[in-house]
C-alpha cells in the first residue's frame, strides 16, 4: 500500500517537472510524516551514505572526463576510436559498450563507468546521429556490465549478506555480464537506421592519415593504460585509480598536447562539480528513501506476501524474478541486494536454485532496476552527465530493458550453468 | 536592492567556485599522496581518506548549490515540453518554485534536526580529530542557497506572469 | 504490547551474531509473554556500522549487539586497548558482568545514554597474509596489510613490524588479489576464512586485541518499558553473554580448524615470540592511548592487564 503511494507521489511530481533531486525530496518527507521518522537522525544518514570512500569514484571520473575534454584527450580518442570501428554499422555505439565491459573490469560500482564514459561519448555520439536520450538510456544499461565482471561491490553486498563465497559470486556473473555486453551490441546495431540514422561515416582515411592519428593518440592511450596498469599492476585500487585520472589529464594535456590551460582547467572543475553536485543530490535522497522504507519493513513485508503466494518450483522462480524487477522500479539497487535478496534466498533455495546462481540472478535484476523509472538512479545520472533530456531516454530505456536486460535476466535464470561452470571450474564451489 | 542581490549573488558564484576547484585538488592530491607513499615509500599516510571524503561533502554541496543556481538540476521535461503559452510556461514555473520551496523547507527541517542532534551529542572525524559537523555544515549551506534561489525563482515566475497577462 | 528494533552491524542472518540479537530477542519476547516483541535487522541492512550506532544513540534502534564506535566518545577505545589480555580466561573475568572492564565500559556507556548489558566476546584477533608469514618484528616489515581506520588498530599493526594501508572493506578483495596489499590486519580469523579463503595463505595468531561485541540497549528505550520488562531484557541478555563465553573459544577453534582444512598455514606464536611482541606493543601504543583513555583509566588497563 505504502509504496504504491510512493510510486504515485514520485511520478506525480517527477511528471510535473520537478527537478528529480527535490522529487525525492518530497517523496522522503512523505514517508518522513507517514512513519513519524526521527528527523534528527534522518539528514544524519544521509550524510552518512555520501561519507563513502568508494562513492568518491563519482567525482573524481566526473573531473577526469571534463578534464579529459578540455585537455584535447577526448578528441584523440574518440578519433582514434572512430578510425577503428567507426565505419561499422552501429560502431559508436559498440565502442561505448566496449568501453563499459572495459571499464567494468577495472571499477566495482557502475556510477563510475556513468562518470567516467558518458563525459567523453556522448557528445561524439551525437554528431554522428545518435539521439542523446538513446546514447544516455544505452550508457545507463551498459554502465551495469561493471556490477557482473568482478569486481563488484554489488557481489560483495550480496556475498556479505548471505554468507556466500564472494569469490565465486563474482565468477558467477561473468558470463552473463559477457553475454550482457554482447546483447547491447546487437541490440545497438539493430537501432542504427531503425530507431535513428547514423550520419554517414567520413571517407576511408588513407594509411598515412591513420598513422598520423594514432601517433596523436598514443598519449591520450596513456591515460586508460594508467588505470588499468595501475589496478591489475597492484599499484592502486579503483577509487583511487580515479585521482590518477584526473592527474594524468591534467599533466598529459598540459604538458603533451598543450590544449590545457589553467583556466580552462578551473572552467572544467567547476562544470564537474555542478555535475557531481547534482547527481549527488538525487542520491542523497535516494538513500534516505532506502532506508526509511528498510527500518519500517516495506521492502520485507512485500516479499513476505510473494513468499506466501505460490508453491510450484517453476511458478516459484517466475514469480520472484517478476517481484525482483517490480521492486527495482521503486527501491535502490542496494536495497534489493542487501535487503531483499537474503529474504527471497531461503525461498529459492528451497526449489533448488543455488545460492551462488542467485547472486547472478539478482545482479541482472539489478541491471533492469538501476534503470526502470521512477527510481532508476542510474539512468538519470547518465542523463545529467550526457545533458539528455530525460523524457527522451525513457523510451530507449525501456526497449532495452526489454530487449536485452530482461531476457538476459531469464536466461541467467532458467540455465544455472551460465553462472555456474565458471565458478565450478575455477574450484571455488 | 536589486543591485545589491546581483552582487551577492556574484560573490557567492566566486567564492564556490574556488570551493569546488580547491575541495577537487585536495580530493585528487590527497588520494595520489596515499598511493605514491604506500607503493614507493611503504609509508602509511594517516588521515587521506578522511581528509578526502571532508572535502568531497564540501564539493559535493558546492557543486549542487552551483547547479541549483544556474538551474541545472535534472528534470523530467514531459510537461514543460508540451506548453506553449508564455502564460501557460509562467504558471508552470511558478508551481515549481512553490514546489522546490515546500520541498526546501522539509529539507532544512531535516538538517536542522542533525545539527540539533550534533548539539545533543557532539561528534569527531576519526584520525583528523575535529567536528563531525566541519563536515556537515554544507548541508546547511546547500539549504541555505536553495531557499534563496527558490525564493529567485519565484520573483522571476511572479513577474513573467505579470508581463504575460499584460500582453495575453 | 511494544516493537522495539533490535540490530547487528556485523553478521548476517546465520552467522553467529545474527543468531546472537535473535536468541535475545526471543527470549526476552518469550519473558515478557509476548507482551514486547521484535524487528529484526541484520548487517548492512540499516546501513553501515556507524549508522546504525547512529540509530542506536538517538533511540532509532533499541537493542544491538555492536562493535563499538569511537566517534561520539573516544573513551570507547579502552576496548581496542592492545595486549590487555592474552589469553581467554583473563579476558572472560573483565568481561562478567563484575568484571573490572564491564563496569568500566558501563560508565563510559551511561554517559553517551545507552546501557553496557554485557560483552559478546568474537574472539583474538590476528593478521591474514599471503604468501608466508612473520612471527617477529624484523619479519613483519616486508608484509603490507589493511587496517581498518579506528585508533589503535594501526598503530598496533605497525608496533608489529607490519607496513600497514588504509583501504576501504569494499575494495580489500580485490586489493589482496592485484598485491596493492598482502593481506588483512587485526580481524579475527571469522572474517579472513569467511572472504578471503582463497587469497590468503597464512594466518598469525597475534592476539593482540580481545575483539568483543557488546550488548547494548539505548537507555530511553529500556526506560519506557516496565520495571520487570526491563529486568526481563536484562537477564536475557545475560544469559546470551554466558552461551557466548562458553562457545567464543570453541567457535575461534572450530575456525581456525577450517582453516588449516583449506592446506592453509596457522600460525601460533612461540611463548617467548609472544612475550617480545606483547612488551614491544604495549611500550609503542599504551602512551598514546593516554589522552584518550585518561589517567583514571589507563590506571585500570595496568593494574588489570595480563601478566607475562
Ligand atoms: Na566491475
Ligand atoms: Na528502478
Amino acid at each position: 500500500m505504502e509504496s504504491l503511494f510512493v510510486l504515485l507521489l514520485l511520478l506525480a511530481l517527477l511528471g510535473l517537472g520537478l527537478p528529480v533531486a527535490w522529487s525525492f525530496a518530497g517523496v522522503v518527507a512523505a514517508l518522513a510524516w507517514v512513519y513519524d521518522a526521527n528527523l534528527n537522525t534522518l539528514m544524519l544518514q544521509g550524510f552518512r551514505s555520501l561519507n563513502s570512500v568508494i562513492l568518491l569514484a563519482l567525482p573524481l571520473f566526473i573531473l577526469a572526463g571534463y578534464l579529459m575534454e578540455s585537455g584535447g584527450i577526448a578528441g584523440r580518442l574518440i578519433a582514434f576510436i572512430e578510425m577503428l570501428i567507426g565505419r561499422r554499422r552501429g560502431g559508436m555505439g559498440t565502442a561505448m559498450v566496449g568501453a563499459s565491459g572495459l571499464f567494468g573490469a577495472i571499477a566495482g560500482t557502475a556510477s563510475a563507468a556513468v562518470a567516467a564514459i558518458g563525459t567523453l561519448m556522448i557528445d561524439p555520439m551525437e554528431k554522428r546521429g545518435y539521439p542523446r536520450g538513446y546514447s544516455a538510456a544505452l550508457l545507463g544499461i551498459s554502465s551495469l556490465i561493471g556490477i557482473l565482471i568482478p569486481p563488484s561491490i554489488t557481489m560483495i553486498l550480496f556475498a556479505v549478506a548471505t554468507q556466500q563465497s564472494v569469490a565465486a559470486c563474482f565468477a558467477a556473473s561473468i558470463v552473463p555480464g559477457l553475454l550482457l555486453m554482447g546483447g547491447l551490441m546487437v541490440f545497438n546495431r539493430f537501432q542504427v537506421g531503425r530507431s535513428f540514422h547514423e550520419t554517414p561515416a567520413p571517407a576511408a582515411l588513407p594509411m598515412r592519415e591513420k598513422m598520423a592519428i594514432t601517433a596523436r593518440t598514443l598519449p591520450a592511450l596513456l591515460v586508460p593504460l594508467i588505470i588499468i596498469g595501475g589496478i591489475y599492476g597492484g599499484v592502486f585500487t579503483p577509487t583511487e585509480a580515479a585521482a590518477f585520472a584526473v592527474l594524468a589529464a591534467v599533466l598529459i594535456g598540459m604538458f603533451i598536447y598543450r590544449d590545457m590551460t589553467v583556466k580552462k582547467m578551473c572552467n572544467s572543475a567547476v562544470q564537474a562539480a555542478e555535475t557531481t553536485g547534482s547527481i549527488v543530490l538525487i542520491l542523497l535522497f535516494s538513500f534516505i528513501i532506502g532506508r526509511i522504507m528498510v527500518s519500517q519493513r516495506i521492502p520485507q513485508e512485500l516479499t513476505e506476501l510473494v513468499m506466501a503466494a505460490v508453491e510450484d518450483p517453476i511458478l516459484v522462480i517466475l514469480l520472484v524474478v517478476s517481484f525482483l524487477i517490480v521492486v527495482g522500479a521503486i527501491i535502490d539497487d542496494v536495497s534489493i541486494t542487501v535487503v531483499i535478496a537474503p529474504l527471497l534466498l531461503p525461498l529459492m533455495v528451497s526449489v533448488d536454485v543455488h545460492p551462488v546462481h542467485f547472486a547472478s540472478i539478482v545482479a541482472t535484476s539489478v541491471v533492469i532496476g538501476a534503470n526502470s523509472p521512477p527510481m532508476a538512479p542510474l539512468l538519470y545520472m547518465a542523463c545529467r552527465i550526457g545533458k539528455a533530456p530525460v523524457g527522451q531516454a525513457v523510451m530507449p530505456a525501456l526497449k532495452l530493458i526489454l530487449w536485452v536486460a530482461m531476457p538476459l535476466m531469464l536466461v541467467t535464470t532458467f540455465v544455472p550453468a551460465l553462472s555456474l561452470a565458471l565458478p565450478r571450474w575455477l574450484g571455488l564451489m | 536592492m536589486l543591485g545589491f542581490l546581483k552582487l551577492c549573488d556574484r560573490g557567492l558564484d566566486g567564492l564556490l567556485r574556488v570551493l569546488v576547484i580547491v575541495t577537487s585538488a585536495v580530493i585528487t592530491l590527497a588520494l595520489v599522496a596515499l598511493v605514491i607513499l604506500r607503493y614507493f615509500f611503504d609509508l602509511s599516510l594517516a588521515g587521506m581518506h578522511e581528509t578526502s571524503l571532508f572535502a568531497a561533502m564540501w564539493l559535493y554541496m558546492g557543486g549542487a548549490v552551483l547547479a541549483t543556481r544556474r538551474r541545472e538540476h535534472l528534470v523530467v521535461d514531459f510537461l514543460a515540453g508540451s506548453l506553449q503559452s508564455p502564460r501557460a510556461k509562467a504558471l508552470h514555473d511558478l508551481l515549481i518554485s512553490v514546489l522546490t520551496l515546500v520541498v526546501v523547507v522539509f529539507f532544512a527541517q531535516w538538517v536542522w534536526g542533525m545539527f540539533a542532534w550534533g548539539m545533543k551529542r557532539p561528534q569527531t572525524i576519526p584520525v583528523l580529530n575535529v567536528p563531525l559537523w566541519w563536515a556537515q555544515a554544507p548541508l546547511a549551506l546547500m539549504v541555505v542557497s536553495a531557499a534563496l534561489y527558490g525564493l529567485r525563482d519565484l520573483a522571476r515566475a511572479v513577474c513573467a506572469l505579470k508581463c504575460a497577462g499584460l500582453k495575453g | 504490547e511494544t516493537v522495539l528494533k533490535i540490530a547487528t552491524d556485523s553478521g548476517a542472518k546465520g552467522s553467529a551474531p545474527g543468531d546472537a540479537i535473535e536468541a535475545w530477542a526471543k527470549k526476552i519476547e518469550d519473558g515478557t509473554q509476548g507482551e514486547v516483541k521484535f524487528e529484526i535487522f541484520y548487517q548492512n541492512e540499516l546501513g553501515g556500522q556507524q549508522e546504525v550506532f547512529d540509530l542506536l544513540m538517538a533511540g532509532d534502534v533499541d537493542l544491538m549487539l555492536n562493535w563499538p564506535m569511537t566517534s561520539y566518545d573516544q573513551r570507547i577505545s579502552l576496548l581496542y586497548t592492545p595486549y590487555l589480555f592474552t589469553n581467554w580466561e583473563d579476558g572472560l573475568k573483565a568481561y562478567a558482568p563484575d568484571g573490572w572492564m564491564s563496569e568500566a565500559m558501563g560508565k563510559i556507556y551511561e554517559d553517551q545514554g545507552l546501557v553496557f548489558m554485557g560483552a559478546w566476546p568474537e574472539g583474538f584477533n590476528g593478521i591474514g597474509t599471503k604468501g608466508g608469514h612473520a612471527t617477529s618484528v624484523e619479519e613483519a616489515a616486508k608484509f603490507k596489510v589493511r587496517v581498518p581506520p579506528v585508533f589503535p588498530f594501526t598503530e598496533i599493526v605497525q608496533a608489529l613490524g607490519y607496513q600497514t594501508a588504509a583501504i576501504d572493506w569494499g575494495e580489500l578483495y580485490s586489493a589482496i588479489q592485484t598485491g596493492i596489499v598482502a593481506g588483512d590486519g587485526a580481524n579475527i580469523i571469522f572474517y579472513d576464512l569467511t572472504y578471503f579463503p582463497d587469497l590468503l595463505t597464512d594466518w598469525t595468531y597475534t592476539r593482540a586485541q580481545l575483539i568483543t561485541g557488546v550488548l547494548t540497549a539505548n537507555a530511553e528505550s529500556l526506560e519506557k518499558l516496565s520495571p520487570e520488562h526491563q529486568e526481563v531484557v536484562r537477564a536475557a541478555a545475560r544469559e546470551v553473554m554466558e552461551d557466548r563465553f562458553a562457545a567464543a573459544e570453541a567457535a575461534n577453534i572450530a575456525d581456525a580448524e577450517k582453516w588449516k582444512a583449506l592446506g592453509h598455514a596457522f600460525i601460533e606464536p612461540t611463548e617467548e615470540q609472544m612475550k617480545a611482541m606483547v612488551a614491544t606493543v604495549r611500550e609503542k601504543v599504551w602512551p598514546q592511548m593516554e589522552p584518550l583513555l585518561g589517567e583514571e583509566l589507563m590506571t585500570l588497563v595496568r593494574e588489570n592487564a595480563s601478566k607475562i
